[in-house]
């Protein structure tokens, strides 16, 4: 996670709007990647983040320079994502507004990109079935590598809801990728296989 | 078949013992749910681990400010529209009240001075009823105590507008952690 410099932040909270502008430029991406993994849309994932940055614009003061600034940052943004989704009655993801993703360290042939945009797919349509805080548990835990303790200081839990949210979460996950998988494949049981460790 | 504490381990990333390890293997001999929920987890989790961050669409700064210019335009409007209201509504309570004291005035003068005469010897008298009622208090409250309670009781609704203030001004902005 990209942290922005304390001299910027003590400006931004002094009200200079040259670094406020610079840290929407450090952190649109984190903001905007959030947004999208909990709403699935592009264009409400660039609502969102703009509300977002939004938010903070005007909150700045309350900002308590103790605490990381991307956990609040993102934060606001999650609880945003909230409110959001609880206010849709169906989530509807389209799979054909994928936004653009960052090309990967090494550059694979197309049946390779092919295969990685499938995942991500799947990936994206597998958050969707979660409940919008074990959502935001989930993308902070794998895509910002946030702690326990960090996840939960972001959405308000304790440290132990946020296991047993994680947990719950990759369950269900587990099962729709499975059920996913069965629809293209049935794997094959080898005898005395063991597919633990 | 209870699958517990087989799937808590299963999906946890805290390290097995070897007992541990040997009935987790021996659960998914036996357990073809736990054993399938084991392969997909095997499957997504590097998949999740592995996901790129997705970016905004270019010009994302430069949207933002736009969106805060249109923002700062509407808040301002919306100030200007309160103040316009608020002076509306002053002015227009005025000219009744105004228009109702001159009309009864022109309509019978000698009436209307009467009332005003009436309502200003009532206010006179209210006056001197107060002052008895105070002098007759005064031998057994003194004087800095009854100041005293005076301004307690106007602290008090000073601090009760405070806190009214101050809870709403914060429920507001209550999502902001």
């Amino acid at each position: 996670m990209i942290n922005l410099e304390p001299e910027v932040l003590n400006q931004v909270h002094r009200g200079n709007q040259e670094a406020f502008t610079q840290l929407v430029e450090t952190y649109q991406k984190p903001v905007y990647n959030l947004c999208y993994r909990m709403l699935g849309d592009p264009n409400e994932a660039e609502d969102a983040s703009q509300e977002t940055f939004m938010r903070v614009y005007k909150n700045i003061k309350h900002y308590d320079s103790k605490r990381p600034f991307s956990t609040w940052l993102l934060s606001i943004a999650a609880h945003h994502c909230i409110d959001q989704l609880r206010k849709r009655r169906m989530v509807v993801v389209s799979m054909d507004t994928t936004p653009y993703l960052d090309p990967p360290d090494r550059s694979p042939g197309p049946e390779a990109s092919f295969y990685l945009m499938e995942d991500q797919k799947r990936v994206q349509s597998l958050l969707t079935t979660l409940n919008p805080q074990d959502r935001a548990a989930v993308v902070m835990y794998y895509w910002y590598d946030f702690s326990y303790e960090e996840i939960a200081d972001s959405l308000s839990l304790t440290s132990s809801a946020v296991k047993s949210r994680l947990h719950r979460a990759r369950l269900t996950m587990a099962q729709s990728w499975s059920n996913q998988k069965g629809c293209i494949f049935v794997p094959e049981r080898k005898p005395h296989e063991s597919s633990a460790f | 078949m209870n699958h517990q504490p087989f799937r808590e381990w299963l999906l946890s990333e805290e390290h097995l013992s070897v007992e541990q390890t040997q009935a987790l293997q021996d659960h998914l001999q036996s357990c073809e749910s736990c054993w399938q929920i084991n392969s997909a987890w095997k499957e997504l989790e590097p998949v999740l681990q592995k996901s790129p961050q997705v970016e905004p669409s270019s010009g994302f700064t430069e949207r933002w400010q736009t969106y805060l210019v249109q923002d700062q335009s509407h808040q301002q409007e919306r100030r200007g529209w309160l103040i316009i209201g608020a002076t509306t509504l002053i002015f227009t309570s005025l000219l009744v009240v105004s228009i109702t004291q001159l009309w009864s005035l022109l309509q019978a003068p000698d009436l209307y001075l009467v009332a005003w005469l009436n309502r200003l010897v009532s206010v006179i008298s209210i006056y001197y009823i107060l002052q008895n009622i105070i002098s007759s208090f005064s031998w057994s409250i003194p004087v800095y105590t009854f100041v005293g309670m005076f301004f307690l009781v106007g602290f008090i609704s000073f601090m009760s507008v405070l806190w009214l203030t101050a809870y709403r001004k914060f429920s507001l902005v209550r999502r902001i952690v």
